[in-house]
C-alpha cells in the first residue's frame, strides 16, 4: 500500500457520514487514492457520485453484499472547468441564470460523469429544485396539475436540466403513486439525474415506494445546488 | 396505436375529462396544450388509442379512432363534461403535429 493511499472503513456509519469521510480524505492533496468500504447501496452510490464530480476515478468496486469496497484514484490530468476558465463558481452562476435550450458542447472524457449524477461543478450545469409535489400555492389539485404539466414540458426540452432534485413533498413525484413517473423516466433517459432526498423519503415512509431516481443526502444535494444554475419551482 | 389530444374550454372541464377517461380505464394524461392549438384552457387530455377501448357505442363515423371516440365522448356527454376539439397527434421526423379531426357536438 503506497503512502498516498488512505483506507476508510465506513461500515456501520449512518448516512451521510461515509461520503463525508471520503470527501474529507480527498481534501488532502497528498492523498492519491482512497479505498473505502461501506455496508449499503445508498452509501456506495453517494460515494460513486461524489467521485464523478470531484475529479476521482473509480478504479474498482468490489461487492460482497451488503458490503462494497471501492477504490478511488485522484485524476491528475483532470482540470475543473472553473479553473480552466479562470472563473469563480459564483461568476459562472450569474452567467447561467436560466435554463439553456441550446445544445451543449460534447463533454470531454475528463468532464463526463462516470455515474448517474451530474457534476455540480460542470460548466453550465443546471438543476431544477422541487420541494413540493404541487406547483405554487392556492389549490392543491391545480398545483399538482401544474406540476405534471411542468415536468411534461421539461422533458420536451431539447436540453433538459442535468439534475432534478426532489426534496420534502417533492419526493412524492418519484414514488409509485405519482402521475409523473413517465415524465421522470423520459427525463432520465435524456440524461437528467433525478436525485431524491433520503431523509424526506424516510420521513414520509416512502422509501420502499421509490420508483425512479437515486437516493441522495443534504450534503451532496447542497454541493450540486451550490455549483449549478438552479431553477426552483 | 395512435395518440389523440382532446381540448376543453376550461381547466375544470379538463380535470373532469381526465377523471372520466381514467374511470374508463384509458391510458391518458393531462398535458399542456401546444400554443399552436390556441385552446382557452392550458391543459388537454392526451389519450392513447388502442383496441383495448372496445365495447362502447360508436357515436358517429369519424376518421379518428371511432371506438375510443364513442366510449369516451359518450361518457363525457353523460357526465356533462364539455370538450372542445380532438386532434390527431402525428409524429414525424420534424416533431409532433396536431391535426384537428373532430369538433365538439
Amino acid at each position: 500500500m503506497s503512502e498516498s493511499m488512505i483506507v476508510i472503513e465506513a461500515s456501520g456509519r449512518p448516512c451521510p457520514e461515509p461520503v463525508v469521510m471520503v470527501k474529507q480524505a480527498s481534501g488532502d492533496p497528498a492523498v492519491q487514492s482512497i479505498v473505502v468500504t461501506v455496508d449499503n447501496q445508498a452509501a456506495r452510490d453517494n460515494i460513486l457520485r461524489f467521485a464523478s464530480y470531484a475529479g476521482w476515478s473509480v478504479k474498482s468496486v468490489q461487492a460482497d453484499e451488503p458490503r462494497y469496497t471501492m477504490t478511488l484514484a485522484r485524476d491528475d490530468v483532470r482540470t475543473r472547468p472553473d479553473e480552466a476558465k479562470g472563473q469563480k463558481p459564483d461568476a459562472r452562476l450569474e452567467q447561467d441564470a436560466a435554463l439553456s435550450t441550446k445544445t451543449p458542447a460534447p463533454a470531454t472524457p475528463a468532464q463526463a460523469p462516470t455515474t448517474k449524477a451530474n457534476s455540480g461543478q460542470a460548466a453550465g450545469c443546471t438543476s431544477v429544485f422541487l420541494a413540493s409535489d404541487a406547483l405554487g400555492s392556492g389549490n392543491d389539485e391545480l398545483g399538482q396539475l401544474l406540476m405534471r404539466g411542468f415536468l411534461f414540458s421539461l422533458k420536451e426540452l431539447e436540453t433538459p436540466p442535468q439534475n432534478l432534485i426532489l426534496m420534502n413533498g417533492g419526493v412524492r413525484l418519484a414514488c409509485v403513486e405519482s402521475r409523473c413517473i413517465d415524465h421522470l423516466r423520459q427525463l432520465e433517459a435524456k440524461g437528467t439525474s433525478i436525485l431524491v432526498c433520503g431523509t424526506c423519503l424516510d420521513f414520509f415512509g416512502l422509501k420502499a415506494t421509490l420508483a425512479i431516481g437515486s437516493i441522495s443526502n443534504m450534503r451532496e444535494l447542497t454541493y450540486i445546488l451550490a455549483g449549478s444554475a438552479v431553477l426552483r419551482m | 396505436m395512435s395518440e389523440v389530444l382532446l381540448t376543453f374550454q376550461s381547466t375544470h372541464q379538463a380535470i373532469r375529462g381526465e377523471r372520466v377517461a381514467l374511470a374508463l380505464g384509458l391510458t391518458c394524461d393531462l398535458i399542456p396544450v401546444p400554443r399552436s392549438i390556441n385552446s382557452e384552457c392550458g391543459f388537454g387530455l392526451w389519450l392513447e388509442s388502442s383496441a383495448g377501448t372496445t365495447g362502447f357505442r360508436v357515436a358517429r363515423a369519424a376518421p379518428w379512432p371511432a371506438r375510443l371516440a364513442a366510449g369516451l365522448l359518450g361518457a363525457l356527454r353523460q357526465g356533462g363534461t364539455v370538450w372542445e376539439a380532438a386532434y390527431d397527434i402525428v409524429i414525424s421526423g420534424e416533431g409532433k403535429h396536431y391535426e384537428r379531426i373532430h369538433d365538439s357536438d
